[in-house]
Formats: structure tokens, C-alpha cells, sequence
């Protein structure tokens, strides 16, 4: 008789699979310890992606420095919503710069406690995808260049949404926005611009480099605590939807997160001193339409007449990422 | 009997409709022959946070948006709490039945409307709350719904159930005013005159820009000046022009350049924390002489400041911020109407003179509504750049010292396109030049080219008294407010008068002089903390002014400056 080995799906969750694990390794968010940073009563939207994303990036940061952390947060939503009294939700010293200062201002605070020999306290950069792609990426990439002891997130929901919703650096072509209307005979976002910053932070060489989605807390959490083991530059690129630029419905924040990594749009993974070391592979792949046609800000490609040519170019976008990550499991890099 | 205007505020929590239902409102007294003006304040979340929208409507011509409320619409408690001081004397207040405690002392002047049961009954959801209180306020104030069921029938042309559901709930709202229904009558307003149009500062800045030949803009998000670069992202590809959305100020400002260089008429607009980043560019651009146009809408500072409220408080860096002297213009419009055409005077002395000029509005004026007569261009006057084409195959000097000061500008791919052009200090060809002589020489020609600017060749504004006892002097946003108060003062024999510079830089100083030459008493109000332009007119005029500064962010109404003048009449 053979033997069938036992897998537990839910490891690291909530649920049964946390009984059968260390404390340590248990997921950040069930440890009645827990940090709670962003605490509850702030001012984000329902279903807010980037809420979500940053309590689990926080906490996890939190634990895997037992607490002795300082956040310096962009301007954006996050800073938007997080603050204004008496909803002020911030539990760990934290402080905003400006717009586009954010990695720079980290690189000073990482600079001044090496110099007062108190290294034990660890530095945390976080923004929004305007302030990391567009206004924020000259100071990036020197805080990158220089290898300062800093770990930045980027909450990326594809667009400026405090301001109303324009277009950024991020915004996936076919998009509509507010500065990219779904107007004229290519509607959207046009294809070929924008910025892969994963990709770039590689290219500097930076020590530890990984993307997550709020679809996967656990695997979000452990690459902060992964990050946390690493000194010098460190880059996480985290997909929080959007419902309110998205326009998707709120309670489908987490399932929309997920149909981006199913269909290949996102691409999850993990790379170290500019190489790929692992990558979350597909479990159920989707077309793309499927993770396209519940936000409202693609509508018109189901509509206007170059929406067909247009899905298709999504589509080869999606199949490139697959190819170039494997992330079918079929080769490529593990 | 009829009033003849009536101020309306809508207050509630952001999301729920407050901003809705003041457009609704806006947009359908417009259509009905009112003159019209709103202000509205929001919180910088995205979401959530106290909100008001103010409309005033009228049948004259309306220049500010009034200080005590004729009719305040209450969606929430807070709403209540935060605006029922502002009530006039006989204000009267619609209330959401579910949501709001009204005191008993002003119970006999308030009532419940059944914002939620209605709007869930009628139009099956809470959406539909906006057009059962505005079908209320339209009760009160005896206002003709036809105009707001024809916006209804617009906007859902294709959704017959929608717009049935949003009409029923507007009449049903109607019936909501009880005793209350027609108690401030409004007069009928006149046959609507068909060159009227509603615009926001932000909107007549955009059109102002493409009436002005608008080829090249380049801007970045950030409140609140961001309808600017959304109205043109769509709208001025239209007309072949290129808008593009930068990485962030800096390489707005930096492409406008280029373009300029390029011979384009180019633009960029932000608010102060953009102008911070733009402030080396604008420097760079006084100094090669390439010109172009910087809208600054002005918001709370400092620093991140005050994102959704007004302020003004960037003038002094609009004119002196940088490092060294490079020249430049400030304007800065008064009206609505005024950001349409001072737009188009930036264009013009920007390409005239070969400068950068700012244009300072602030979130007051750049998100206010306002009904104005459509602007008449058919006699419009476009300046264009002196280019270096006609200067023929001579020796082709770039920065040649001329009679005006104005040199020939080389348009790359044209004639005498082949040139240096430099921030660094440079002789008549544009090459680097270091000597004494030359600073001398290029510094003075680069400031002298504005002296025509200083003349009645800019158009400033006058109201009141030409050279009266009591003379106020204000800038940008502030005019309606002061020019309703002047107009009152003078009613009751005050020898009063306000004068509002267009054009700031260079100062009109000459004009102020003639304008308080019988002044007993100068009054600078102003938006802001320090007093900047009392500053400016004691050092440009020497002038013993009182400045009358606040900056609570909020604008000015004609009251507040009222009390002002009257204090100083003598008794």
C-alpha cells in the first residue's frame, strides 16, 4: 500500500493550518501579538487594496524587528487616509516627507541611526505607485545605487487616486483615466509606456527584490520578514486594487488581485542580487479577460471596435510574463 | 415678496451627495436664467470628511458667493453643528428627518425631509438622496423644476428607469418642504440671455489657453489643478495640440520648455508645492529668454499644507522665488471670466517678452462656478514671438542688445535656428560670457524689456472711487467679495475705492500712487499670514498700509470686508 503525502493547504492561515506550525512561523496577523500599526478606524475607501496590503506589510516588518521600526510614508492615498485626527491609525514612529522625497528622506534616518550606532532600528520607505514610479523614482534609484539600508514598498493601484484618478507610470494600458479617457480611436491608457520597477530595482542590483499581491497575505508577510533578514537595499512591489479607480466592485478587491497573478499580468516573484530565485506559480490560469472585464475602467474594450485588437495585445502581454517568469511551472526560473 | 438672490448651502459627509446635488443645483439655475456663484469646501481624503457646497442665485449679476445662508440643507449632524451659525436671521433649514436634531428654538424655521425613506422608495437606493433635497430646496425658493428634469433626461438619455426615478424623487422632494414651500421666493429670473455659459476658474484658464494658440502642455496632478490637465488631456488633441502627463514638476516645466524652445506657445499648470519644483526652471527660462506660461492655482500652504482650501499665499514666491534675478511676470485674474482673458494676456506678454509668466489663481477661484457672459474673441489680439526668420543671412545674434530689449528668436529647423541658448550667463550670441560689462549689460536688458508692463498698456481694475478716502487694495480672488462691499459702503456715503492690479510683477506702482493719492486710510485684504502684498506695496510705493490678512482658508465674502471699510469711515 502506498503512502500519500498529507498536504495542508491552509498552512500559515487563520484557520487549521496554523495548529501544526511553529509560533514563529505562523502567519503575522494571528499572533495575538501583533503590532496592529495601521490600526483600525482610518479613512480608506471599502475595500481598499492598499489598506490591506500595508497592515500586513507593517505588522510583518514590526514582528521581524521586534518593533523597533521607523516608516517614512510618501505622499498618496495611504498618507491621505491613514492620518487626519481623531482617525490618526499609525502605531510605530512614522513620518511623511513630500511627494517625491520619500527614499531619500528614508536613506537620511537609516544614515543618522548608523551613525548614533543604533542600527537595531530598521527603516521602512513606503508610497504609492506616483510617488514610486514617476515623482519619487530619481530618489529611488539612488537610494538603490548607493545600497542604503532601507526596505521600500510600493502599494502600487496603478494611478494617482487621491487627486482623482490620472494616469501614472503604473496605469496598464487600455486604462481609463482621468488624463487618459476613453476617447479617440485608441481609448485608455496607450500601450508601451510605463515602468516596471521590479525589473529596474533588479537591474541596480539590489539585494532583495520580491512583488506580492493582497491576494496572498501570507506570502506578502513572509517576503517582508525575508526582506527584514537582508541589510541594505531592498525593494517589495505589492498590486493593491483599487475599487474606487478601478472601478470594481468592493468586495472583490482580493478575487481581482488574484485574477492578476492567475492571468499573468502580475507576475509574482522573488529575486536576489538582480536574478530571479522563485516565482508563485499559475494554479488556475485565466484569460484576461476575466480579470479585465469587472473593472469598469476597461469597459470600453468591450465596446469600442479596437477593444478586440486591444484585449489582444493585454493577452500577449500576460503570455510574455508567462514565458519570461515560467510561471506555468514549466521551466523558466524556479 | 420675491428676493432677488438667495444663498443656499448643502452640507453633509463627502459621498452622500452634497456635491451632486450643488451642481444639480447650479447647473439648473444657470439654465434658468440666473446669475449664479458657488463655493465649495471638501477634505483632502478621499472619501468621507465634512463637505459644503454653497450656491448663490440671483437675478443681477452675483460676484461673490455671500456669507449668511437664506437656506442650509443639512444631510448629517455634524452639518448642523458646523454651519448653523451661519444662518441669517431668518434662514430657514431643511434637515434629513433620520440624521439631524434641530434645537428647539429654531424648530419653527426648520424641516424634516425624508431624504433616505424617499430616496430608497422612489429611486430604490440612497442614491437618489440628492434630487429628493434638491427637489426640496427647488420648493423653498419656488424655483421651476423644468430646467433640472431637462439635466435628468440629458444625463440618462439612455436609462429611461434612471431618469424617471431621479424625477420622481425630485418632485417628491418638492412636497417635502411643507409650510416651508415658497417661503423665500426668489424673483423670476429674465429671459436667459444665449451668450451665458457656466464655467469654473480651472475650465476658462483651459479655454482662455486654446483661445490664446495653445500647442504644448505638460503637467502632473495635484489639487487643485488637476481639471486643467484633464480638460486638456481630452480636449486639446481636438485642436492638434499634445498634452502629456509628466513624471512630476520638474519635467513639466522642463518639457514646456523645451517645447517652447521649439517654437511652440506651451503651458504648465500645478500649485504652490509644484511651483516649488518648478522654481529652477523659472529662473532658467528668464534667464535664456524662452518663454512660458506657469498657472499656479494656489492652496493652503505651507508645505503640503492645505490641499482642498485657498490660499494666498504664494506671491511672494511667484515673484522673487529662486536664486539670483531672473525677470518674470505675474498676473493675477479676478473673475472667472478674468482667468479666460488674463490666460490669454499671459500668452501674449509671455511671447512679447520672452519670459515666464505665472498666473496666480487659488482653489476658491480655480473650483468656483460662475455664470459669465461667453467670452466675444472675435476681436481678439494675438501676440506673437519676434523670431529670428527676418532677420536674413546676417550675423544672427540670439541675444542682441536692442532698442526694446526684445531679441530675435531662433526657432530650431528655421533660419537662424543654429544658436547657443544658455542658462549661464551669455554675450549677444549666446555664448558663455563672464565680464563685468556683459552681466551688467544682459541683466539690464533682460529686466528692461518688461518697463512697458508698468504702463497703461495692462489693464488693472478699478472699482468705487477713483482716489478715495478709504482705498483698498487686493489681488487675484478676492475682488467679488470686495467689490460687493465697496458697492454697499458707497451706498451709505463712504468715500471708497479698490484697486486691483492685474499685473504684479512688474508692480504697477505709479498707478497706486495716482489711486491713493487722497487715501486716508490704505487696506490690504489678503488671504494669507504675513500680509505679503501690504509688503510688496509699502516697499514698491512706500505707502503706510494696514494689512488686513487672514488665512483660515477660507475666502473673503462681502461682509467680512464691509466690516473693514465701515470701521474706518469717520463718524
Amino acid at each position: 500500500m502506498g503512502t500519500q503525502e498529507i498536504r495542508y493547504f491552509q498552512v500559515g492561515s487563520h484557520a487549521v493550518g496554523n495548529r501544526l506550525l511553529d509560533p514563529g512561523q505562523r502567519t503575522v496577523q494571528s499572533d495575538p501579538e501583533r503590532a496592529n500599526a495601521l490600526t483600525c478606524g482610518h479613512r480608506a475607501c471599502q475595500g481598499c487594496g492598499e489598506a490591506l496590503g500595508a497592515r500586513y506589510v507593517v505588522d510583518a516588518a514590526l514582528r521581524a524587528t521586534a518593533g523597533r521600526l521607523v516608516a517614512v510614508n510618501a505622499t498618496g492615498c495611504l498618507e491621505v487616509f491613514s492620518t487626519p485626527y481623531p482617525e490618526t491609525s499609525w502605531q510605530l514612529p512614522w513620518l511623511h516627507s513630500l511627494f517625491g522625497n520619500a527614499p531619500a528622506v528614508a536613506t537620511g534616518v537609516a544614515a543618522a541611526l548608523r551613525a548614533q550606532g543604533r542600527e537595531d532600528v530598521r527603516v521602512l520607505a513606503q508610497g504609492g505607485d506616483g510617488g514610486t514610479v514617476d515623482i519619487g523614482f530619481g530618489c529611488l534609484s539612488g537610494m538603490f545605487e548607493r545600497d542604503d539600508d532601507v526596505l521600500y514598498v510600493c502599494y502600487d493601484n496603478q494611478g494617482y487616486m487621491n487627486t482623482g484618478v490620472q494616469r501614472s507610470g503604473a496605469t496598464p494600458p487600455g486604462a481609463r483615466t482621468a488624463t487618459t479617457e476613453a476617447v479617440g480611436d485608441a481609448p485608455g491608457a496607450p500601450f508601451g509606456q510605463g515602468k516596471d520597477v521590479p525589473r529596474i530595482a533588479m537591474a541596480h542590483g539590489v539585494r532583495y527584490v520580491a512583488t506580492a499581491t493582497v491576494a496572498d497575505l501570507r506570502d506578502l508577510e513572509a517576503k517582508v520578514e525575508r526582506a527584514m533578514e537582508v541589510r541594505g537595499a531592498r525593494y517589495l512591489h505589492v498590486l493593491v486594487p483599487c475599487p474606487l479607480g478601478w472601478g470594481s466592485p468592493a468586495a472583490l478587491t482580493v478575487r481581482i488581485a488574484r485574477l492578476a497573478t492567475q492571468t499573468g499580468l502580475f507576475p509574482v516573484y522573488e529575486a536576489r542580487d538582480g536574478e530571479v530565485t522563485g516565482v508563485t506559480t499559475i494554479r488556475r490560469p485565466a484569460p484576461v479577460e476575466e480579470y479585465l472585464r469587472p473593472q469598469k475602467r476597461f469597459a470600453h474594450l468591450f465596446s469600442h471596435p479596437s477593444g478586440p485588437a486591444a484585449l489582444a495585445r493585454i493577452q500577449e502581454a500576460a503570455d510574455r510574463n508567462i514565458r519570461r517568469y515560467g510561471l506555468l511551472g514549466d521551466g523558466g526560473p524556479s | 415678496m420675491a428676493r432677488k438672490s438667495v444663498v443656499i448651502r448643502l452640507a453633509g459627509e463627502s459621498g452622500e451627495g452634497v456635491i451632486s446635488s450643488g451642481d444639480i443645483l447650479t447647473q439648473a439655475a444657470a439654465r434658468g436664467g440666473y446669475w449664479t456663484q458657488t463655493f465649495r469646501t471638501y477634505p483632502a481624503e478621499i472619501k468621507g470628511g465634512p463637505c459644503m457646497y454653497q450656491v448663490r442665485m440671483g437675478e443681477d449679476q452675483i460676484y461673490s458667493h455671500g456669507k449668511w445662508v437664506d437656506l442650509l440643507v443639512c444631510f448629517n449632524q455634524e452639518a448642523w453643528d458646523l454651519h448653523w451659525d451661519s444662518l441669517a436671521s431668518d434662514g430657514v433649514i431643511l434637515y434629513d428627518e433620520t440624521a439631524v436634531e434641530i434645537p428647539d428654538e429654531y424648530a419653527p424655521r426648520a424641516r424634516p425631509v425624508r431624504m433616505e425613506k424617499l430616496a430608497k422608495e422612489i429611486g430604490g437606493s440612497l442614491r437618489a438622496k440628492n434630487m429628493v433635497a434638491v427637489g426640496a430646496v427647488s420648493g423653498v425658493i419656488s424655483f421651476d423644476t423644468t430646467p433640472i428634469e431637462e439635466l435628468v433626461l440629458r444625463r440618462y438619455a439612455h436609462k429611461q428607469g434612471v431618469a424617471d426615478a431621479n424625477i420622481a424623487a425630485l418632485r417628491a422632494g418638492g412636497d417635502e418642504s411643507g409650510d416651508l414651500k415658497g417661503s423665500l421666493e426668489i424673483t423670476k429670473a429674465v429671459e436667459v440671455e444665449a451668450d451665458r455659459i457656466l464655467l469654473s476658474g480651472n475650465q476658462a484658464i483651459a479655454a482662455g489657453a486654446v483661445a490664446a494658440g495653445l500647442e504644448f502642455f505638460a503637467g502632473y496632478p495635484i489639487t487643485p489643478a488637476s481639471d486643467i490637465l484633464e480638460w486638456l488631456s481630452a480636449k486639446l488633441p481636438q485642436v492638434g495640440g499634445i498634452t502629456i502627463q509628466c513624471e512630476d514638476e520638474i519635467a513639466s516645466i522642463s518639457a514646456v520648455l523645451g517645447a517652447s524652445y521649439a517654437g511652440a506657445k506651451s503651458m504648465t499648470a500645478t500649485s504652490g508645492p509644484g511651483l516649488s519644483l518648478m522654481t529652477e526652471m523659472l529662473g532658467y527660462s528668464g534667464t535664456a529668454e524662452i518663454p512660458c506660461v506657469v498657472i499656479d492655482a494656489q492652496r493652503g500652504g505651507p508645505s503640503t499644507g492645505l490641499p482642498t482650501k485657498t490660499e494666498q499665499s504664494d506671491l511672494q514666491h511667484a515673484l522673487y522665488g529662486g536664486h539670483g534675478e531672473a525677470p518674470r511676470v505675474v498676473i493675477a485674474p479676478i473673475t472667472v471670466e478674468d482667468c479666460f482673458w488674463a490666460t490669454i494676456d499671459a500668452f501674449n506678454y509671455s511671447e512679447r517678452y520672452q519670459v515666464p509668466v505665472i498666473l496666480l489663481t487659488d482653489q476658491g477661484l480655480a473650483t468656483r462656478m460662475e455664470v459669465i457672459h461667453k467670452p466675444d474673441t472675435s476681436d481678439l489680439e494675438l501676440w506673437e514671438r519676434k523670431t529670428a526668420a527676418s532677420v536674413g543671412d546676417g550675423e544672427y545674434k540670439r541675444y542682441e542688445l536692442t532698442q526694446d530689449s526684445i531679441s530675435p528668436m531662433g526657432i530650431p529647423g528655421e533660419l537662424n535656428g543654429r544658436y547657443v541658448s544658455t542658462g549661464i550667463e551669455h554675450d549677444e550670441l549666446g555664448h558663455p560670457a563672464y565680464t563685468p560689462e556683459n552681466h551688467v549689460a544682459m541683466q539690464t536688458k533682460r529686466w528692461a524689456k518688461l518697463d512697458p508692463l508698468k504702463t497703461d498698456l495692462v489693464r488693472h481694475e478699478l472699482y468705487g472711487d477713483e482716489q478715495p478716502e478709504i482705498a483698498l487694495i487686493g489681488f487675484g480672488s478676492t475682488y467679488g467679495a470686495v467689490r460687493e462691499a465697496v458697492a454697499l459702503a458707497k451706498a451709505e456715503g463712504a468715500s471708497v475705492g479698490a484697486f486691483y492690479p492685474r499685473v504684479l510683477g512688474p508692480f504697477p506702482a505709479d498707478q497706486v500712487a495716482h489711486f491713493t493719492a487722497n487715501a486716508k486710510r490704505i487696506v490690504i485684504p489678503e488671504v494669507n499670514f504675513t500680509g505679503q502684498l501690504a509688503r510688496l506695496v509699502r516697499g514698491e510705493c512706500g505707502l503706510q498700509v494696514e494689512s488686513h490678512a487672514k488665512c483660515d482658508g477660507l475666502p473673503f465674502t462681502a461682509d467680512d470686508v464691509l466690516d473693514v471699510i465701515m470701521e474706518r469711515v469717520p463718524s
